[in-house]
């Protein structure tokens, strides 16, 4: 697909999910209801119902998946490896150790904000410095360092999970699985994907050349150092404010990336931005599925995110054997 | 007009010295190729050269300006290097990978114009690739790969080229479709070449200068037709080199079972 068209037809999945996630759920609204309250002519349950329930979450959704795919994209060329995702520095372990902590102590809801944000960037500042002993960036190192730090995060995880009560052992889960019934107001984390995403695009073609190597990106007149810098901070920012929003919803961030370079988009110019619409409707379907599939049960997002990226992944790695 | 020059540059990497003391003057139309045994430092010596690592001492400067102060986008205007080795962690296709040549020549939030596109066609022609142009990377021989980086730094178009090995995994007929081009820009269009080679043959015929490195520091710069003799090459290579006289020019090989 060339790859224009592919950011087109992406923009139009992403309105048609989003627009889809509003109307499905326990009470259904039509696309007549729609209208009316985006005209200020629905009925107060359905004003409520659109304006402060489900259109905070759908926009939460897509801000996080936004956020995991364009870290996530990031990350692979900072590494200089495909397997690289948003949580592979540890950033979401530090901040799932924070806010499992703050559980323990009773905290719930948006109060696990702080905890989780400062978890995350505690985590970016201690990788960032025990990985820097030689003074440049080496992909290597970095990476070492960052699955080093995780695993220990992992093991922190761990014990926290085995001493605390059955009573909290629930919503531990959920949040470490990804969950959106908490998020609190999205604004936040969609101005920090806008601003993510614009300074991103502006450093797009040094991307694709950083992707070929320090050497090569050198030689080309990239200043390798400056913008190694900038892409770690700004990837663990965007992680962090999404690991905040849901928990850490697995699979995005590593899988989007890939599936839009299968369809044929590898320039990161188009990458980045193909990378976020399709995170932020993956999220947003996923979420939609969360919250009505067993309804009124809700499911952590981070289930089905995968259930339903694996399949999709699948298929478009064998439909191309060129 | 002079291009590049070391003055008093020394050179050293993990605690072994390349360099020491070392003038060059690199001037436009010059061609110059750097022979050594394998490890004597002259990838290192290249990567020094083209602002990759700092020296441990001596200054370099390109065009007047001392090397490190240029901005890195306009120093890649005026300075190419061919890498030994080429990573491709990521799908890209071959006209991509010619296009990237041109990142130095654009502004931040430019785009490549037909001019660019036009010019990396060309570049891709001239290695014999034309038709490639959709092919990703993934699926080319080594050699094709080869003759895509050269493309890559034809498209960049720089005034200076270093060129590390650049006949690496190419067949014989591409090796002199490269070298023969190279020669040709230094001579019609007045640029410098810096060469590693391990042919002597092609070192004496392509090139005017030679910068040899023995290793420990020592080395000898001069043109061509003085310092390339079989006296400097057996203590260079710690091996005897022979000079036999070809139809089309002088050849040089190993004296075989002197080892």
């Amino acid at each position: 697909m060339a790859p224009r068209i592919l950011l087109i037809v992406l923009l139009v999945i992403a309105v048609l999910s989003i627009v889809g996630a509003v109307s499905l759920g326990s009470v259904p609204l039509g696309w007549r209801a729609l209208g009316a309250v985006a005209l200020h002519r629905g009925t107060p349950l359905e004003h409520t119902l659109i304006m402060d329930v489900r259109l905070p979450r759908v926009i939460a959704a897509f801000a996080v998946g936004g956020l995991l795919a364009l870290a996530g994209t990031l990350m692979q060329v900072l590494l200089r490896n495909p397997l690289a995702d948003p949580y592979i520095l540890g950033i979401s372990g530090g901040a799932a150790v924070a806010v499992l902590t703050a559980m323990l102590l009773g905290l719930s809801g948006l109060g696990l904000t702080i905890p989780a944000f400062s978890g995350a960037l505690l985590t970016m500042l201690l990788v960032f410095t025990l990985s820097r002993g030689g003074g440049s960036w080496n992909p290597t190192r970095l990476l070492l360092t960052g699955v080093v730090v995780a695993s220990g995060w992992a093991a922190l995880i761990g014990f926290i999970l085995t001493v605390s009560p059955d009573t909290d052992l629930k919503n531990m889960l959920f949040w470490l699985m990804g969950d959106l019934s908490f998020a609190g107001n999205p604004l936040p984390a969609v101005l920090v994907l806008g601003i993510g995403l614009l300074l991103a695009l502006g450093v797009a073609r040094d991307l694709n050349i950083l992707a070929r190597g320090d050497l090569q990106a050198m030689a080309l007149g990239v200043a390798t150092g400056t913008l190694s810098l900038l892409i770690y901070v700004l990837a663990s920012l965007l992680t962090a404010s999404a690991v905040t929003l849901a928990g850490s919803v697995g699979f995005v961030g590593l899988i989007v990336p890939h599936l839009i370079r299968l369809l044929g988009a590898t320039d990161h110019r188009i990458l980045l931005p193909c990378s976020v619409l399709l995170g932020g409707s993956l999220v947003v379907t996923a979420d939609t599925v969360a919250r009505t599939a067993l309804a009124p049960q809700q499911l952590p997002v981070g289930i089905i995110t995968a259930l339903l990226g694996v399949p999709m992944f699948l298929y478009l790695l064998n439909r191309r054997t060129r | 007009m002079e291009l590049l020059v070391a003055k008093d540059l020394a050179v050293a990497i993990a605690g072994k010295q390349v360099c020491r003391d070392l003038d060059l003057h690199i001037r436009r139309g010059q061609r110059w190729a750097v022979l050594g045994p394998n490890g004597s430092g002259k990838t290192t010596l290249l990567h020094t050269l083209a602002g990759f690592r700092p020296a441990q001492g001596g200054e370099i400067t390109l065009e007047g300006r001392h090397l490190d102060t240029w901005q890195p986008r306009q120093r890649a205007r005026l300075l190419g290097m061919l890498l030994q080795h080429y990573d491709d962690p990521f799908p890209s296709t071959v006209l991509e990978t010619a296009l990237i040549g041109r990142h130095p020549h654009l502004q931040r939030w430019e785009w490549e114009d037909s001019d660019d596109v036009a010019q990396a066609r060309r570049a891709l022609e001239l290695m014999d690739l034309a038709g490639f142009e959709n092919r990703t990377i993934a699926t080319l021989s080594g050699g094709e790969r080869r003759r895509l980086a050269i493309a890559t730094l034809l498209t960049q178009s720089p005034q200076l080229l270093l060129l590390d090995e650049p006949t690496n995994h190419l067949d014989l007929f591409h090796q002199l479709r490269a070298l023969d081009l190279f020669t040709q820009l230094a001579s019609q269009e007045a640029r410098a070449l810096i060469m590693v080679l391990h042919d002597i043959t092609s070192a004496v015929r392509y090139c005017d200068h030679t910068l040899m490195l023995f290793g420990e520091g020592e080395t000898l710069a001069g043109a061509v037709t003085d310092i390339v003799t079989e006296e400097n090459l057996a203590r260079l290579y710690g091996h005897p080199i022979r000079r036999l006289s070809g139809p089309d020019g002088e050849v040089w090989t190993p004296a075989f079972g002197a080892a």
